[in-house]
């Protein structure tokens, strides 16, 4: 037993250790030096921030579909395919749409991402099958990306901006509107860690729950309300990023971790994916376009993973 | 700790299951439950546990309401065994058996230690200590069996309540888990109720048996008295004899054909 | 559920008639028609209503193939790659400015539609049951998604504009030239359909059934679902993709028939994949007149209530 406590330590250790090594490719990814007031300046304003903005967002998106996956007990319940992340993405877009709060409004997108999260979440909550659960999952984003358009409708120039929250991008997010994220996503992440038992004690069942002295209906509401939080954290940060919340989790179990392993993996997998997607973006089309959408990245390596699970289940 | 249900009625939607139940059990009994499938005996099981509640009638633990007691609460009087564990991918026995002491920790108790004295004990207890590290997924059924008892061994508790502890098992395993369900309770001085299927088992290893039919008891006893053709007719609907086992002194059970529907409702009117 | 059945056939008249007449100018058949009250009709409202109920028709029939070959009722045409291979083709020619003749954007969708549905194909050959095909078919839809919303983040206001029917589906400006490109499809695709019903017949029992009756399952899946792939791709190809008609066609269809089998039910999704694009395209085109609002927009809300109810039920 004692062993197995310093393996862990050992592999926290290193996992801690890629931080520095993803951080050093993500703020060299745009290829620009790093010397000179005017490149400094670039960096501090906006490559730094982008940064702890794709970790911030990741680590939130880790952690919510990590709790997600154990309450739900389903391996594909990721906050992309119950609702809740699509739900916090078009909670955003309506709101700024709309006009409802300002467009760069860091309290405003946060709230709304909350509200749009909770109503989604709320549809999805029953799902229990794993196929099931997914489809209707790709049904959401579908529904989502149309009533992005019918809200487009009212103002057609804003479609590339809203593009940027339907793809998932954590480009020219700058410090203000870490401001805000930052406190909130910690503090949920906080309080998800310290439900670390709730979610052990819940993931065999409700009756395993129930016997064992926790009442499953309120164990499932405090956690659900941590992912509904998380997700709408970094929704109102990075729009609708997929993948980090399907991927993450599993990657969590086979290390045995918990919260913080989710917290750390997420952060690490957001960022690498910004740094790749600045990488391929700089490397497809030159320097004239602001580089491939983070999105992008996450969405394709999701769907590699899906057919991936999907060829491994039994016939 | 003693258990007293009184009239206890149930029903799953306009279904009744439970038409009246009252029994009382001691502290230190072995009670085992047996009954037709559908009789009500599982049913009656989670609704001790708490997991359902009565339509009517009460349950009380050691004189309190179990109503009135919280999650927590009862999960530190009772723990409890039920037929199947929905799969955890990745779930190990040392993970799975530690979440017995959530009800006497709390959500941050539990935060702190990787395992616990209670954890290791129990695993000792039931002899699964070498599986610890091993996930669930790929023990055997009875290795499996044992991992659970083991969970509601560190629960720590005064009574185990055992929905069906040998099924889906061979003969040798069955054997095995009744076997260390017994020695638990000499090592703990445990109050069982377990729904048993075999009535053989509940002979040899019940120091009581409780026959449900139609959602009452039918019959309540020391099993040498209370296993009779008589019974295994109006409750388990077989025309068979029984005889003594020269070696445990127990009744066993030797049913010869199964009695047909029209001769059940006339045993029914008798009864 | 028998008034319901009668109902069907009278509102599909009642909305083709709704569809020839309604609008500007307002066309009645009970007096003669202006000249330009004939071309409107016969060069406009025509081909538009025929390909409406035509198409409608043949994403509610490749619904319910791919609902019953993968056993799940929310199998759908959005989630076999076809349409939005169609898109992805669409809006690489429209954003990369390859020279293309804008009249030729429906071939271009077309063949994109047919590339989607090949590449599902090709991958959904390594799933080996119907729950991990279903899989395969949303993940090879979301790759395409993300390829094309990359593409997009590339482009300007101007082709956004351009872009956008690809992206909601719409039957403006669909003439006689678009309905001709779509029929011989699906003059090819009717015999097809019903050489599907007996592999639809044995899928529906499970695949291991199947097999014990002699067919091989995963064969007969792929079979069937190159079909409906065929039968969107033809739509999608010209109108873009018609969101949910596939999914609440055959679903209404079932309610309908609960005891019928796909035999029963081919018929029924045929006709009300038509009447819900129908009255979705009558709507898109009179709701905000004289702006054409998004025929995919309206099916997607009734798809939505739809959805809303089942949860209910």
């Amino acid at each position: 037993m004692k062993a197995t406590h310093r393996w862990g330590a050992v592999r926290g250790a290193a996992w801690i250790a890629l931080l520095p090594v993803v951080a050093a490719a993500h703020v060299l990814a745009p290829g620009r030096p790093l010397t000179g007031a005017l490149n400094q300046r670039i960096l501090w304003e906006l490559g730094v921030p982008r940064l702890l903005t794709a970790l911030l967002a990741g680590a939130a998106l880790g952690v919510a579909g990590y709790v997600l996956q154990a309450v739900l007990r389903n391996p594909m319940a990721a906050p992309e395919f119950t609702g809740v992340n699509p739900g916090a993405v078009l909670g955003v877009l309506a709101a700024l749409t709309l006009g409802v709060v300002p467009a760069d409004s860091a309290v405003g997108a946060l709230l709304a991402a909350v509200v749009g999260g909770a109503l989604g979440g709320a549809a999805f909550a029953s799902m229990r099958d794993t196929a099931n659960l997914v489809v209707y999952g790709l049904l959401g984003s579908a529904l989502l990306a149309g009533f992005t358009t019918m809200l487009l409708a009212y103002q057609p120039g804003r479609f590339g901006n809203a593009l940027r929250w339907l793809i998932g991008s954590v480009e020219g997010r700058v410090w203000e509107h870490l401001s805000v994220a930052w406190w909130w996503i910690a503090g949920w992440i906080a309080l998800a860690w310290l439900s670390s038992a709730v979610l052990a004690v819940l993931s065999p069942g409700d009756d395993h729950a129930a016997s064992l002295g926790l009442p499953p209906v309120a164990g499932r509401a405090v956690a659900l309300t941590v992912a509904i939080a998380l997700t709408a954290g970094a929704a109102s940060l990075a729009g609708a990023i997929a993948f980090v919340g399907l991927v993450v989790p599993h990657a969590v179990r086979r290390l045995r971790g918990g919260v913080l392993t989710a917290t750390l993996l997420g952060g690490l997998t957001l960022a690498g994916a910004d740094a790749l997607a600045q990488f391929a973006g700089r490397a497809l089309a030159g320097t004239q376009r602001l580089g491939l959408p983070t999105g992008v990245v996450t969405a394709l390596a999701g769907a590699a993973v899906l057919v991936y699970i999907a060829r491994k289940e039994p016939a | 700790m003693s258990i007293a249900i009184d009239s206890l009625h149930f029903s799953y939607g306009s279904q009744p299951v439970l038409n009246g139940v009252s029994l009382t059990v001691e502290q230190g009994e072995f009670v085992a439950l047996v009954g037709m499938n559908g009789c009500g005996k599982s049913t009656l099981l989670r609704l001790v546990a708490g997991l359902l509640t009565p339509s009517s009638g009460s349950i009380m633990l050691d004189g309190d309401p179990l109503r009135s007691l919280s999650r927590r609460q009862v999960a530190r009087r009772m723990a409890v065994l039920h037929q199947t564990l929905p799969p955890v991918p990745g779930l190990t026995v040392r993970q799975l058996v530690r979440q017995g002491g959530y009800a006497h920790r709390g959500p941050l108790g539990m935060l702190w230690e990787a395992s616990t004295s209670e954890t290791d004990e129990a695993l000792a207890l039931t002899g699964v200590a070498h599986l610890a590290d091993r996930v669930l997924d790929t023990l055997s059924g009875g290795e499996r069996q044992r991992v659970r008892l083991a969970l509601a061994v560190a629960q720590n508790t005064r009574v185990l309540l055992l929905d069906e502890p040998a099924a889906h098992l061979d003969v040798r395993h069955q054997l095995e888990v009744l076997t260390l369900v017994r020695e638990l309770r000499q090592a703990r001085d445990l109050t069982v109720v377990s729904v048993l299927h075999e009535l053989d088992h509940a002979a040899r290893f019940a120091e009581r048996v409780v026959a449900l039919r139609e959602g009452v008891v039918w019959a309540d006893g020391d099993p040498r008295e209370v296993m009779t053709p008589a019974l295994l007719a109006e409750v388990f609907g077989v025309a068979g004899r029984v005889v003594v086992d020269e070696l445990h002194g127990t009744p066993r059970c030797l049913p010869d054909h199964a009695l047909s529907d029209h001769s059940l409702s006339d045993l029914s009117m008798g009864g | 559920m028998t008034h319901a059945r009668l109902a069907v056939p009278f509102a599909l008249v009642a909305l083709v008639a709704a569809g020839l007449c309604l609008g500007t100018p307002l066309v009645s058949p009970l007096r003669g028609l202006s000249e330009l009250e004939q071309v409107v009709l016969w060069e406009l409202r025509v081909p538009r209503t025929l390909v409406a109920l035509l198409g409608g028709a043949a994403i509610g029939v490749a619904g319910l193939l791919l609902q019953e070959s993968l056993r799940n009722p929310l199998a759908v045409p959005e989630m076999i790659g076809v349409s939005t291979g169609a898109s992805l083709a669409v809006g690489v020619c429209v954003v990369w400015a390859l020279p293309v003749p804008f009249t030729l954007y429906p071939v271009v969708g077309l063949a994109g539609a047919a590339l989607g549905g090949v590449v599902t194909l090709a991958v959904a050959r390594t799933g080996r049951s119907a729950g991990a095909v279903l899989l395969i078919g949303a993940a090879v839809s979301t790759a395409i998604q993300a390829l094309l919303l990359a593409v997009m983040s590339t482009a300007d206001r101007l082709q956004y504009d351009m872009l956008f029917r690809y992206l909601v589906g719409s039957l403006t400006g669909v003439m006689w030239e678009q309905a001709g490109r779509i029929l011989p499809w699906f003059a090819a695709a009717v015999p097809l359909v019903l050489l599907c019903l007996p592999a639809l017949g044995l899928l529906r029992l499970g695949d291991e059934a199947a097999a014990a009756l002699g067919a091989r399952a995963n064969l007969a899946r792929l079979g069937v679902l190159a079909v409906a792939a065929l039968l969107i791709g033809s739509v999608t190809g010209p109108c873009g993709p018609l969101a949910w008609v596939g999914f609440v066609a055959p679903l209404l269809a079932r309610r309908l028939r609960p005891r019928s089998d796909a035999r029963g039910w081919l018929l029924w999704a045929a006709a009300l994949g038509a009447v819900v694009t129908l009255a979705a395209d009558l709507a898109a085109r009179l709701a905000f007149a004289p702006v054409e609002t998004p025929l995919g927009a309206w099916t997607a809300v009734a798809g939505v209530l739809l959805v809303a109810w089942r949860w209910r039920a």
